[in-house]
């Protein structure tokens, strides 16, 4: 019992980095990043690519791979996702465009992925960690500890960030209406780079824990992050950085009990069940109000 | 030219299968509705007639079947769906495709788990596909000709103005997600009793990419651009040897490049194209340039006019319908 809420939890941290990235953009900048997860994929994958060079340290691999994650959102947004913004001026219209460009980009490192691994499983070794034992037969290793500090710690800050620093609060008047923030003197091209640069960082430094957690990723691995990312953000609402971290913790726990009772192939319909459940039911989200408006 | 056409063959049946697929994209795409679905009921389609013809069934009516049936439930389906906004619908759209991989991949005997069904019955010859094909473009085409098309494209432009000369928003969207589903069931249908096998892979993401390239490098506005981007992606490869297994990465960046610079795709810059000629055109021809200013009657069947009628940006009146 012990030892499944430590996989939980783990579970949890991990779901809790990657869904607040996909959160962060949709809310304030109504950018659904479709390539998130193939981006948390990549993260992994070019330390993966470094390893086979060079043999440096892991603190070294966790900069490049979450710096590759990071800067790539940066630069999809600069690139593209800006440019349709600027360009297109229907809200709707620049929202699809923007989705479409989003499945268009993560093609790209997928694909690269794919040739390079031959699409097979890869890892960045790293797999030896001191675990601990906790009685009853329950075990938490050191990377355990790890993931589950940062998951607690990073959203916590993220949420006083939003909440409490100027910027923060730049970031909000942005996601209630971006023109009236821009005449009232915030920056918002400086503010739509630094939330995409986190955003980016935040898939890339779930995709490094992940695979050392793991052990390994396959190039497919961000797909089923997206469907879970989905679940968590509708279950949390959008933009709601509690509300994220309330729908990783809704869905780990729910996974962990169903992989704990079943063979647990049929985990990730869970996330399907509860997008559905949560549109039909209550389609303003469980939480409470976001940042942003869904119906 | 028939040595020609058989030693083609394959990518001449993947375009025609591929066409139903394009068509149920743009049918979404230009009525506004930010839906994925039409990849899902693909997956659908390929599974359904390929389980009911192994167990025995005829290939037209189980394809029947898979398309009504789908068109049904897309039906349903959409009731909730259709109230949400823009993105929270693609992304369900988005999840409800990678969710019918897992179910593929668990269905176990039924599906043929990981590897999918094989040894389906071949049921279909080139006609077949192309008389599939040319149904599958005559109800789009015909459907952006009629007042309901005009009005989807209503819809697009603004969803107030297009309620407010009364016409029932909600029941066309839902059956744009009926149709672009059945045809997206069409196409699936198509292709497994042509290749007779399917795997959870065949309608995952990649399969997203590739319809949603050739859909928008066409241009969503008409079926014609979904037509062009059909042929488009399916000779591409074959022009291009090298790219090979970077298929999707140039996909991707094609799909990105065209959303940026040309998001009306080909027929986008043949119209540009068709506008610069167009004065010269009109002056000889006086009458079709009354055609073109003119409101066309609400409900009558247009003017004879090709795609430089479209070139236009819509007018407001011409929603009514």
């Amino acid at each position: 019992m012990t030892q499944q809420m430590i996989n939980g939890a783990v579970l949890c941290a991990v779901y809790v980095l990657f869904s607040l990235g996909l959160t962060l953009s949709w809310g304030a900048l109504d950018v659904l990043n479709l390539a998130h997860g193939a981006l948390m994929m990549f993260s992994a994958f070019t330390a993966y690519v470094v390893t086979q060079h060079l043999d440096l340290p892991l603190a070294l691999l966790f900069v490049i791979g979450v710096g590759t994650a990071g800067v790539c959102t940066l630069l999809l947004d600069v690139i593209v996702f800006r440019h349709i913004r600027a360009k297109v001026a229907d809200k709707r219209q620049s929202e699809l465009l923007t989705l479409i460009a989003g499945v268009g980009a993560a093609g790209i490192p997928v694909t690269l992925a794919v040739a390079y691994t031959h699409d097979s499983p890869f890892g960045i070794g790293h797999l030896d960690w001191s675990s601990y034992s906790l009685g009853g037969g329950a075990q938490i290793s050191t990377i355990q500890i790890v993931i589950i500090a940062l998951g607690a710690v990073l959203c916590t800050a993220l949420a006083l960030w939003v909440s409490r620093t100027r910027t923060g609060r730049a970031l909000r008047a942005v996601a209630f209406d971006g023109e009236t923030a821009e005449l009232m003197g915030v920056n918002t091209r400086a503010l739509s780079a630094v939330t995409m640069l986190i955003a980016g960082s935040l898939a890339g430094l779930a995709g490094m824990l992940l695979v050392i957690y793991l052990g390994a990723l396959t190039p497919g691995s961000g797909e089923p992050f997206m469907l879970k990312g989905f679940a968590i953000i509708i279950l949390g609402s959008v933009g709601s950085v509690w509300g994220t971290a309330i729908g990783a913790v809704v869905l780990a726990a729910t996974e962990t009990v169903v992989i704990s009772q079943t063979s647990g192939t049929w985990v990730d319909a869970i996330s399907f069940a509860i997008i559905l459940l949560v549109i039909l039911l209550r389609p303003q989200g469980v939480v409470g109000k976001g940042l942003a408006e869904r119906v | 030219m028939s040595s020609w056409y058989f030693s083609h063959l394959t990518l001449i049946q993947g375009m025609l299968i591929s066409i139903p697929l394009a068509l149920s994209v743009q049918i979404a795409l230009r009525s506004g509705v930010f839906s994925f679905a039409s990849i899902g009921f693909y997956g659908v389609g390929a599974y359904g007639t390929g389980i009911l013809t192994m167990r025995g069934w005829p290939v037209l009516p189980a394809m029947l079947l898979m398309i009504v049936a789908s068109g049904v439930v897309a039906y349903l389906m959409s009731a909730p769906l259709i109230r949400l906004r823009g993105l929270y619908l693609g992304m369900v759209t988005f999840a409800f495709d990678l969710i019918l991989t897992v179910v593929a991949t668990n269905g176990g005997e039924l599906t043929g788990g990981a590897l999918g069904l094989l040894g389906v019955p071949l049921g279909m010859g080139t006609g077949g596909l192309l008389a599939a094909a040319l149904v599958a473009i005559v109800l789009v085409s015909q459907l952006e000709r009629r007042s309901v098309g005009r009005a989807l494209v209503g819809i697009k432009a603004s969803e107030e103005l297009v309620m407010s000369v009364g016409v029932d928003l909600k029941s066309r969207k839902r059956t744009v997600f009926a149709i672009s589903a059945a045809l997206g069931a069409l196409s699936g249908s198509l292709y497994v009793s042509t290749f007779s096998t399917v795997s959870p892979t065949s309608a995952g993401f990649t399969l997203i990419i590739t319809t949603l390239t050739m859909a928008v490098i066409g241009g969503t506005s008409s079926w014609i651009g979904a037509v062009i981007g059909t042929v488009i992606i399916t000779w591409l490869p074959t022009m291009a040897a090298t790219i090979g297994e970077y298929q999707h990465l140039v996909y991707g960046v094609v799909l990105v490049l065209v959303v940026m610079y040309a998001p009306e795709g080909v027929l986008g810059a043949l119209r540009w194209l068709w506008r610069r000629l167009a004065p010269k055109v009109r002056m000889a021809r006086p009458s079709g340039g009354a055609a073109l200013a003119a409101t066309g009657p609400p409900g009558g069947p247009p003017p004879d006019r090709g795609a430089e009628a479209e070139a236009e940006p819509v007018p407001a009146d011409r929603v009514k319908g």
